[in-house]
């Protein structure tokens, strides 16, 4: 036996051993929760987008929980997370988002589609136990059911009208929430506002709005009403509603100031910015800028996002301009399709009402979509992507060694 | 003369003073608006409670300075029985809320209620009932809510098999029991099991098949009968877990056949446990 076919053995159970520990799952000791557990669409038109924010939870969080994603059945080659197909929620955290999206094919036919999104979880320290024995590990599951129709379906509820305190001179701020379930934009046919003074009995001013944004289908979303007003500095009653066709389909008789021309400061911050670590070529990357209106005003806002390769700015991406309530927070998001492999920067601000916030970065590791299928297929993907290029470096490092002491070996005989 | 006339008018204001409805002292009750849960669509936290934010002004024409406080309640809106007796299943009073601000006839009120893990899905009110010297108010228009529902569970962490012989089976005993538990809010959760592996166990010599690993809803029932676990997830019959703050578990018996030949050593495995 030669010295290189020697070594070349003692390294092949070392190998096998490294890999077999990084392919043991590994126990979760705190309980685990998805709400809601399930995303019903029974309007979807082919060709439509849908996005629905799911919140992960333990009451527990002693330890970084590492999950692999898997999606099932008819509706899994439709279906995609923003945080990729694997992920990891931070130790500390009891409270974790993440966001389905789902695009539907244009060529689908019409019908009802059932599947899933698995979400198993596992934790860097497995249970231990003396003599044989089972680790226990927890999954979530979201159910998802779509139904395609070849129709145009108009359907919606309007969950609550509130309204700010303004600015003299400036249009009161109503907004009214809406949770759009058809597969058209949705907004009321019209809003009526009654302005009285402030012991709710003397009517002031009367107005019809129709002119208004619009909630995009399959979400929820605020939409700005502006209403003209000549009020001087004081406190009113609104009686605010809202109609679909002639029918009322919700009114409010709300409280508000007008204040003095400079009271009301627009601020805004951009809280966090997220987007999936690592993605294959061609895949469409989520920007995902989580905004908070810090201001006591209502203003439009969007995430603009510089991607950056080598220190290159190769793309800027923006997301729609989204209206955004005084106090509320809202995910402004815009979408990127890496088309070579490698290491990019996501940097972003938010824009609005003549301002921006300061800058927040993230990376994405972008890979050739082959050798992320045969990393996958040793489970070594993802979460373990170091590990991974590890097992890679050895196997070079091994073959280098092979070659040399085969060298070595032909040069002494 | 004129001294009669100066008495009855002073007796005339007293009346006017102290006899019920009279002009002078007469009291507007405040009325709650602005009613406002903070999210709109709420989502639990697993095994714990969640901080669910309100908010409402309170107008009293007397001046904000005449009001005594604020009082909300948060309650399934299809509750048949009015929400009085607190019940953390669907009915959260009374939570009394803080002042934030008072102007002219405007005070600005907020509360926190903590959500407990089990609460009824489905929609949920929010009222406030503003208070002064006078007594309760009047309440606004109510704010909904939607509570989604919480799909949970946590199940005892180890299978602690001990040794077994080459060939050998567990008895069917309690001793390999999993305690499942419903920490969410949905009614029942039914438990899916599938082996983390393509095995059920690697030992220091060989794996064992993922078939030798079994469960069952019934813990002694005998380990043939059992169900051989799968690396496909698979729903356990019998086995449906309500929710609440107690009887909130379900077990589920487990067993191991140790294959005759080419295992040594000690041997792990996964098994993933999933709600639906």
């Amino acid at each position: 036996m030669t010295e290189t076919s020697t070594k070349q053995k003692r390294a092949v159970p070392f190998l096998f051993a490294l890999s077999i520990f990084m392919l043991t799952a590994s126990a979760c000791f705190a309980g685990l929760g998805i709400s809601p557990s399930q995303i019903i669409a029974p309007n979807l038109s082919k060709g439509s987008h849908l996005e629905k924010t799911f919140i992960l939870s333990r009451s527990d969080p002693v330890e970084d929980l590492y999950f692999k994603v898997t999606m099932e059945g008819a509706t899994k080659d439709w279906t995609t997370l923003d945080k990729g197909t694997e992920f990891f929620m931070p130790k500390g955290q009891q409270r974790f988002p993440i966001t389905v999206i789902a695009n539907i094919p244009k060529d689908a036919a019409n019908g009802q589609y059932k599947g899933g999104i698995r979400l198993d979880s596992s934790s860097k320290n497995p249970g231990t136990s003396s003599g044989n024995g089972a680790s226990v590990s927890l999954s979530a599951l979201i159910q998802t059911d779509f139904t395609i129709t070849g129709e145009q379906i108009l359907e919606y509820n309007i969950l609550s009208i509130g309204i700010q305190n303004s600015e003299e001179g400036s249009p009161l701020a109503a907004s009214i929430t809406l949770n759009n379930t058809g597969n058209v934009e949705a907004r009321p046919t019209k809003v009526h506002a009654e302005v009285f003074d402030k012991f709710n009995t003397k009517l002031l001013e009367s107005q019809d709005i129709a002119q208004m944004g619009s909630v995009k289908p399959f979400s929820t979303g605020d939409i700005a009403i502006p209403i003209q007003t000549k009020l001087g500095i004081g406190q009113y009653w609104a009686r605010i509603s809202a109609y679909r066709d002639e029918t009322v389909q919700k009114e409010e008789n709300l409280v508000f100031e007008i204040v003095p021309v400079g009271s009301l400061q627009k601020t805004g911050n951009l809280k966090d910015l997220i987007c999936a670590k690592t993605a294959a070529i061609g895949e469409t990357i989520k920007i995902n800028g989580v905004f908070e209106n810090t201001g006591l005003s209502d203003y439009s806002a969007k995430l603009v996002a510089e991607i950056y390769k080598n220190d290159k700015l190769i793309k800027l991406v923006e997301s729609d301009l989204a209206d955004v309530t005084a106090g509320k927070t809202e995910n402004l998001s815009a979408y990127f399709a890496p088309e070579e492999p490698g290491e990019y920067t996501v940097k972003a601000h938010v824009a609005y009402s003549g301002k921006k916030t300061p800058e927040k970065e993230t990376q994405v590791l972008v890979r050739n979509a082959v050798l992320l299928a045969s990393l996958a297929s040793f489970g070594l993907s993802g979460f373990m992507p170091w590990a991974a290029i590890f097992i890679l470096f050895l196997i070079v490092v091994i073959i280098i060694m092979a070659v040399i002491f085969k060298k070595r070996n032909t040069n002494k005989t | 003369m004129a001294i009669t006339i100066k008495e009855i008018t002073m007796i005339g204001l007293a009346l006017l003073f102290i006899l019920p409805g009279g002009p002078v002292f007469a009291n507007d009750l405040p009325v709650s608006s602005n009613v406002d849960i903070v999210p709109a669509a709420i989502d639990l936290t697993e095994a714990t409670v969640t901080h669910v934010a309100v908010t409402a002004t309170v107008t009293d024409t007397d001046g904000c300075a005449d009001i005594t406080g604020a009082t909300a309640k948060l309650f399934r809106t299809d509750l048949t029985s009015d929400c009085v007796a607190p019940n953390p299943n669907n009915c959260l009073a009374p939570v009394a809320m803080t002042l934030v601000a008072c102007s002219d006839t405007i005070a600005t009120y907020a509360g926190d209620i903590e959500v407990q893990y089990y609460a009824d899905p489905g929609t949920w009110s929010l009222h406030v009932i503003p208070s002064d010297v006078s007594g309760s108010g009047t309440a606004g228009d109510d704010d909904t809510a939607v509570i989604n529902t919480l799909t949970a569970l946590n199940a005892t962490s180890l299978i602690a098999y001990g040794e077994l012989a080459l060939g050998g089976v567990t008895p069917d005993t309690t001793a390999y029991d999993t305690i499942v538990t419903n920490t969410g809010n949905q009614t029942t959760i039914g438990v899916q099991v599938k082996s983390g592996n393509e095995t059920a166990m690697v030992c220091t010599t060989g794996t064992i098949p993922v078939g030798n690993e079994k469960y069952d809803a019934v813990s002694t029932a005998p380990y043939a009968s059992k169900t051989a676990l799968t690396v496909s997830p698979v729903t356990v019959a019998g086995v449906s877990v309500p929710k609440g703050a107690s009887g909130n578990t379900a077990t589920i018996g487990w067993g191991l056949q140790m294959p005759a030949h080419g295992v040594g050593g000690s041997c792990s495995g996964t098994v993933v446990f999933t709600a639906i």
